[in-house]
Order: structure tokens, then C-alpha cells, then sequence
């Protein structure tokens, strides 16, 4: 069982605080959606929460264990992360692309040994990705790179899975595909947090939402009770109807601004 | 890379050195150098070999392997396809420390003045350029334009004032690049230096891997981007500032060699670098022999041949960059 839990957490940049005393605790087998407009601090929060920037103030605890105190590399191996619109600035090819989230599981020197070849195989089996194995990576569309990457972050068998926007530039099906293949590894046992725009597809996959409004985490809670019209009225300040929230069903209508 | 062509380089890495050896101004046929070399009493051709071509052929290796590998890192841990150490100012930064070295007279009463003074010339203008230039392509060649400007002033201040004629000579020379005349003494100085400088470069590997992923990704895989940049900057004044203070800037060899092999290993940044190392060497020996075989009244510097040749290359790579980015 992996927890991860902010406690207090504060970044500020320029004098305002643009992440603001955020506490939380996330255990694996969650899929937490982190909701909320832009500027909100999500992406801030989530580069504190995967250990690549250091608070202000509060500390991140990984089963009780502060986020510093973990080595790059140990921190590595139990956490992916990946950034708002990542990609790939040399042309490798996917298969390399994939490989390299084996990254901390690597010595010094030398190539990928053949348990791991095998990994990578497996995992561009999962996300379909076979049959570009050998295309260089600059040249996959969209869908296919998010894909790739998506690929990159769970081959080495992470506890936490932290993604800033999967959902960015995905046409309908294949921010459905991503959304539900982070649920079905939250399933599995991973905890995943994947901040997203998109409403509904937070409410009918995430089993838990955080929404952060100027910084401050103003919700946080399971999906079915946290979701509701009148915080969508507040935070995003668009009118909004929330049919059986939580539920394979569940919509989220906008009316009007 | 394919087998058959990384031994094909080796071949011709093997050819280049052996031409070096044997090639020069003055032409004596490969029976009589060898003979020289095992002759009892010092001949004409054993002290050409021994005191003139090895120590040549040596620098060049080095110093072919050095630009070689640095252009590889420093493209790599950059993502930038310009990026090379006369581009971004650590070679004038290096030249112009040298040139210090030998203006004050420094050199004469203290040998290792010339290389540590290179070093710490390559080392600032680095620091300078990575400091000013960090957030993008653009401002990285730009930092290293502005670096390169001001080492280039400060050369030129040194050739105003230059306090005899030989002294500008001399100093004209290191700004020229050449191998010529390196006698062993300077190249075994440099040694230890180019050694350490790619060990440094070499401990990047990973990092220029995980690095392909960005920065984020790349600190996410667990890799210390302080200690890459580091390893990588230190690296370069190192190896770049040893080897230019003993042969002059020599431009466009860094640039030039990562980007002939990159296709070749699928484009991935540690695979880069020891092809790159191997064709650094081969480009710079090549052009070392050509300097040596183009009948010209004054002897043609090395520097000068590689940038007449490098420029085209780079123009071509500016162009893609332009067809190629947004």
C-alpha cells in the first residue's frame, strides 16, 4: 500500500503564493483527477508532488518518508512523472523512446539486458504500439506519442504515476483510451494523479478529484460526492448539471457561461 | 552502428594515422623512417618521425577525439544541433587564456602556464555562455556569439599591443590553428588534461539519454541535471582547454563529427559518442595531411582548412534548422 501525502504545502513565486498550504493524501488504487482552471497551481503542485521542486513551506511524505530524504534515483524507481506536452527533441525510435523509462533501473554503462528488452516489448504491446516500434519518436501523431510516453513512465513498474494534462490535444477517442487505461492502472494498484480540463471524463473515470483554485486545494474528496454543480459554479464559473456523478453514466453538461 | 561500418572507421582512423606518419613537406619513402627508428645513431628520418610526426599525429588524435566527443555532449545535454565548443565560445575562451599565457611571457618561465591559462580561459567563457545562454536554442548560440566576441577582443587587444613582431606572429598562429611544430613536451603536457576532460564527458551518458525526454523527464528519471551540466562543462574546458592551448582554435571538427554519425546509431545521444570521438579524429588527421600535401607557399593552417570546409556544412545545417523549426 503507497500513500502520498502533502502536508502544508506552499510554493510562492514572486512574493504570492501560487500553491498555497495544500494538504492531501493519496493512496494507490486511486485515480485522482486534479481539477481546476488555469493558473490554478496544479502543475506546480504536481512538480512538488513528484519530488522535482521543493516547497516553501510543508513537505511531501512518501509512506511517511520525506520526498528529499529519498535519493534521485530510489525516488525514481517508485515515481513516474510526466510533464505537460512531453516529447522527443532526437528523432529515436519508440522502442528506445519506451526503454528509456528503465532509466534508474540501469547501471552506469552498458545496454539494456534482455529481461528488460522484454519489458519494453510488453509494454508497446499494451498501448498498441507495435507496429511503430522502429519509427523515430518526432514522428509519431498526437495520439501515438501520448501514447509513447505513457508507455515510458509505467515500464518501470511505478507506485505513483503523476501526468500534468494526458489529455491535452487527444481527439474524443484517444483521451478516452488514456483516461481509462490511468483508471484501469489505478485498478491495478497504482496511485496515479493526472490533472485534466475535461470534466466529464474526471467524473465517469476518477475515483477521486482534487480541484485547486488560486492555489488553494478548495476540494478534495471521491468523485461521486465531491463533483458537484454548485463547486464547478464557483471555481470555473460556468453553469453545469452533474448527472449521476461517479457512475459510468456520469455527465457534466455545461449550459452556459 | 553496423558492424561493417564501424569497422570501416576504424580502418580508416588506421589509414589516417599511418598517412599522418608518413606523409609531410619533406617526402622520405616509409623504409627510410622506419629505418631511422631502429637505426643505432639518430638518422634524418627517425628524428622526422620520432620528433616531428608522432607528437603530431598524437595531438591530432587527441585533439580530434576531444573536439569530437565535446561537440557530441554538449549537443546532447543542449538538445541542440549548433552546439559545438567553438560556437559557443569555450575554444576563443581557451585561445585567448593561451594567449595570455604566452604574451606575459608566462609560458617561458612556467610551462604548465599554457594549458591550465587554456583551461581556465575554456572554463569562464563556458560558465559565461551556460549562464547567460540557458532557456533555449537561440540564446544558447547567442550567449556563445557574445562570448566568442568578447574573447575575440580580447585577442585582438593582445595583437594591438602585441610587444614584438614575433609575439604577433606567435599569437596570430594560435589564433590560427595548427598541429605543426608541437613537440612532444607539449603534447604530453596536454595529455593528462584531454584525458580527465573526457572522462568527465564520458560519465554523461545516461544522462544525454534521459535527457532526449527534456529536462523535466530527464530529472524524473532520476538524473542530477546540476552534476550532468557540470560534468559536461568541465568536461569540455578541460579537454577543449588542454588541446586548444597546445594547437590553437581549430573550428568546426565538434560540430561537424556527432552530426556524420548520428543517423547511424538511431540518432540516440550516448551511442553518439565514441563514433563521433573516432570521426573527430579521422576529420581533423585528414585535414592535418592536407595541410601538409596542398602545395602553398606559406604553410596552410589547420584551423583555417577546417573552417573553409566546415562553413558550407554548417550553412546546410541552418538552412534544415530553418525548414525544420516552427
Amino acid at each position: 500500500m503507497t500513500c502520498l501525502h502533502a502536508d502544508g504545502v506552499t510554493v510562492r513565486r514572486g512574493g504570492r503564493a501560487i500553491v498555497d498550504a495544500v494538504s492531501m493524501r493519496v493512496e494507490s488504487g486511486q485515480l485522482v483527477a486534479l481539477l481546476g482552471p488555469n493558473g490554478a497551481g496544479k502543475s506546480t503542485l504536481l512538480t512538488c508532488l513528484a519530488g522535482l521542486a521543493t516547497p516553501d513551506e510543508g513537505r511531501i511524505l512518501l509512506d511517511g518518508e520525506a520526498l528529499s530524504a529519498i535519493g534521485l534515483r530510489m525516488l525514481a524507481r517508485r515515481r513516474a512523472f510526466l510533464p505537460q506536452a512531453p516529447r522527443a527533441e532526437w528523432p529515436i525510435s519508440v522502442e528506445r523512446l519506451v526503454a528509456l523509462g528503465l532509466t534508474p533501473h540501469l547501471p552506469a554503462f552498458g545496454g539494456l539486458p534482455a529481461d528488460m528488452t522484454a519489458r519494453v516489448a510488453r509494454m508497446l504491446e499494451q498501448v498498441d504500439l507495435v507496429s511503430h516500434r522502429d519509427q523515430p519518436a518526432t514522428t509519431l501523431s498526437g495520439g501515438e506519442l501520448a501514447r509513447a510516453m505513457l508507455a515510458r513512465a509505467m515500464v518501470g513498474d511505478p507506485d505513483v504515476l503523476l501526468v500534468d494534462e494526458p489529455l491535452a490535444g487527444l481527439d474524443p477517442r484517444h483521451a478516452l483510451d488514456s483516461i481509462a487505461r490511468l483508471r484501469s492502472l489505478a485498478d491495478g494498484g497504482m496511485l496515479v494523479i493526472a490533472s485534466v480540463h475535461d470534466l466529464t471524463l474526471a467524473a465517469r473515470y476518477a475515483t477521486h478529484v482534487a480541484v485547486m483554485d488560486e492555489g488553494r486545494l478548495v476540494a478534495f474528496g471521491e468523485t461521486a460526492t465531491t463533483l458537484t454543480a454548485s463547486l464547478l459554479r464557483t471555481v470555473f464559473e460556468v453553469n453545469a448539471c452533474v448527472q449521476d456523478a461517479g457512475k459510468v453514466t456520469a455527465v457534466v453538461d455545461f449550459m452556459a457561461a | 552502428m553496423s558492424r561493417l561500418l564501424w569497422s570501416s572507421a576504424w580502418v580508416l582512423l588506421l589509414i589516417v594515422l599511418l598517412l599522418s606518419l608518413a606523409v609531410g613537406r619533406v617526402w622520405l619513402p616509409p623504409s627510410a623512417l622506419l629505418d631511422g627508428l631502429f637505426a643505432p645513431r639518430p638518422t634524418l628520418g627517425g628524428l622526422i618521425l620520432t620528433e616531428l610526426r608522432m607528437p603530431r599525429t598524437l595531438l591530432g588524435l587527441l585533439a580530434g577525439v576531444t573536439l569530437g566527443v565535446s561537440g557530441a555532449v554538449l549537443q546532447g545535454l543542449l538538445r541542440n544541433p549548433l552546439a559545438e565548443p567553438g560556437l559557443l565560445g569555450v575554444s576563443s575562451g581557451a585561445a585567448l587564456g593561451a594567449v595570455i599565457a604566452i604574451y606575459f611571457g608566462l609560458a617561458t618561465i612556467f610551462p604548465l602556464a599554457t594549458p591550465v591559462l587554456g583551461i581556465i580561459g575554456a572554463l569562464l567563457a563556458g560558465l559565461i555562455t551556460f549562464t547567460i545562454g540557458r532557456g533555449g536554442t537561440l540564446t544558447m548560440i547567442l550567449a556563445g556569439a557574445a562570448v566568442s566576441g568578447l574573447a575575440g577582443a580580447g585577442l585582438s587587444l593582445a595583437l594591438n599591443f602585441a610587444p614584438s613582431p614575433y609575439a604577433a606572429y606567435e599569437i596570430t598562429s594560435w589564433l590560427l590553428g595548427s598541429l605543426a611544430e608541437r613537440s612532444w613536451s607539449q603534447t604530453l603536457l596536454a595529455t593528462p588534461f584531454i584525458l580527465a576532460g573526457l572522462a568527465c564527458l564520458l560519465s554523461t551518458l545516461r544522462a544525454l539519454d534521459a535527457l532526449t525526454l527534456g529536462e523535466a523527464q530527464a530529472a524524473s528519471l532520476g538524473i542530477n541535471l546540476e552534476r550532468t551540466r557540470l560534468l559536461g562543462l568541465f568536461g569540455t574546458a578541460l579537454a577543449v582547454g588542454a588541446a586548444t592551448s597546445v594547437t590553437g582554435s581549430i573550428g568546426f571538427i565538434g560540430l561537424l563529427a556527432p552530426h556524420l554519425v548520428r543517423p547511424f546509431v538511431g540518432h540516440q545521444p550516448s551511442r553518439v559518442l565514441l563514433p563521433s570521438a573516432l570521426f573527430g579524429a579521422i576529420l581533423l588527421l585528414a585535414a592535418d595531411i592536407a595541410t601538409r600535401l596542398i602545395p602553398t607557399a606559406v604553410e596552410l593552417k589547420l584551423g583555417v582548412l577546417t573552417s573553409l570546409a566546415g562553413t558550407p556544412f554548417f550553412f546546410w545545417l541552418v538552412l534544415r534548422l530553418k525548414r525544420t523549426s516552427p
